[in-house]
């Protein structure tokens, strides 16, 4: 705690704060980052739930590299955003269940691509399982959770 | 006849569903996360068909990915509905807003785009060869289309910022 105090002391998170355009701007950027991450995500999740079956899944070898490139932004963005007014955001339930969602999401969407992987014949692939289905709905709900959450954080959160 | 602006933003202002999305508390902040969801779908969905018309990811062929094009309109009804629902709580300060014109002007002119991909680009694409290229002109609708949705983001998420104080 004494650590997040002294970095809202910092010069760079008073900067954030009262900057009449650079906090605009980062949000600006974790809207990007989050387009492309949440959109090449739930494409995918929707790929292997069935939708565009002739979609071959090799696209998105470079689409999750497109998707890294968005989640950097973000993870930059987002740490400049946290840096903005840490003392109340680490108190911030909203904050925390979005920091969890994006474990989650992540982790099923490493899943996921583990399990194509193995189940990859040239660029053929074999109909999702039931199991593989299951974490596609489970990717799409945690990705939406980090929206709503991060949408509520807005409203929840009190002033640095 | 001359329009009454100030009374035609009063009269939205004064409907049933602005009434009710300034009322009841979780409305605005529920048509917020769904239109970050459809501006999710919607430009996660024109990133891979605009990269694909532009020449990325050749190995899939453009009518497998032209279907995500109704993910994009999924997302773009999405986000009219929850934009309708914003107008209407307050119209008056949209109506004002820089940053809000130009956007519903980036969205026209995208519009006009998807009318040309539609008119013009798509039989082409259609009768093109398997594993063929698309010439300029598609190319040039795609990176057209990547260009003015993201400035449809970028605006809507600086509407906030460029909010006139009232007179």
């Amino acid at each position: 705690m004494n650590f997040l105090v002294w970095l809202e002391s910092q010069g760079l998170s008073a900067l954030l704060r009262g900057s009449e355009y650079g906090y605009p701007f980062v949000l600006t950027c974790h809207s990007i980052g989050m387009a492309v991450v949440v959109g090449i995500v739930l494409i995918y999740s929707a790929r292997l739930l069935g939708y565009a079956p002739g979609l071959p899944l090799s696209i998105f070898d470079g689409l999750f590299k497109l998707a890294w490139a968005g989640f950097a932004l973000n993870a930059v963005s987002g740490a400049l955003l946290f840096i903005s007014n840490p003392v109340h955001l680490i108190e911030n339930l909203p904050f925390l269940l979005k920091m969890a969602m994006i474990v989650a999401g992540g982790l099923t969407v490493w899943r996921l691509a583990r399990v194509q992987a193995l189940s990859l014949v040239g660029d053929a692939v074999l109909p999702s399982s039931t199991e593989t289905k299951i974490i596609a709905w489970a990717n799409i709900i945690f990705w939406l959770g980090a929206i709503t959450s991060g949408r509520i954080i807005a409203y929840t959160l009190s002033e640095g | 006849m001359t329009i009454n602006v100030k009374a035609m933003l009063a009269a939205i202002h004064d409907t049933g569903l602005g009434e009710m999305i300034r009322s009841v508390w979780w409305a605005f902040a529920t048509l917020e996360t769904l239109h970050f969801l459809g501006l999710c779908m919607l430009i996660g969905a024109m990133i891979v068909v605009d990269l694909r018309l532009i020449g990325h990811f050749k190995q899939a062929s453009i009518k497998m990915v032209l279907p995500l094009t109704y993910i994009a309109i999924a997302g773009f009804v999405i986000n009219t509905l929850s934009g309708i629902g914003f107008f209407a709580s307050n119209p008056t300060v949209y109506y004002t807003n820089p940053a809000f014109r130009l956007k519903v002007l980036l969205i026209l002119l995208a519009g006009l785009n998807v009318a040309w991909f539609e008119l013009k680009e798509r039989k082409k694409l259609l009768a093109l060869p398997e594993g063929a290229d698309p010439d300029g002109e598609t190319k040039i609708v795609a990176m057209l289309s990547l260009m003015l949705w993201l400035g449809v983001l970028i605006l809507g998420r600086l509407l906030p910022t460029f909010v006139q104080p009232e007179e």
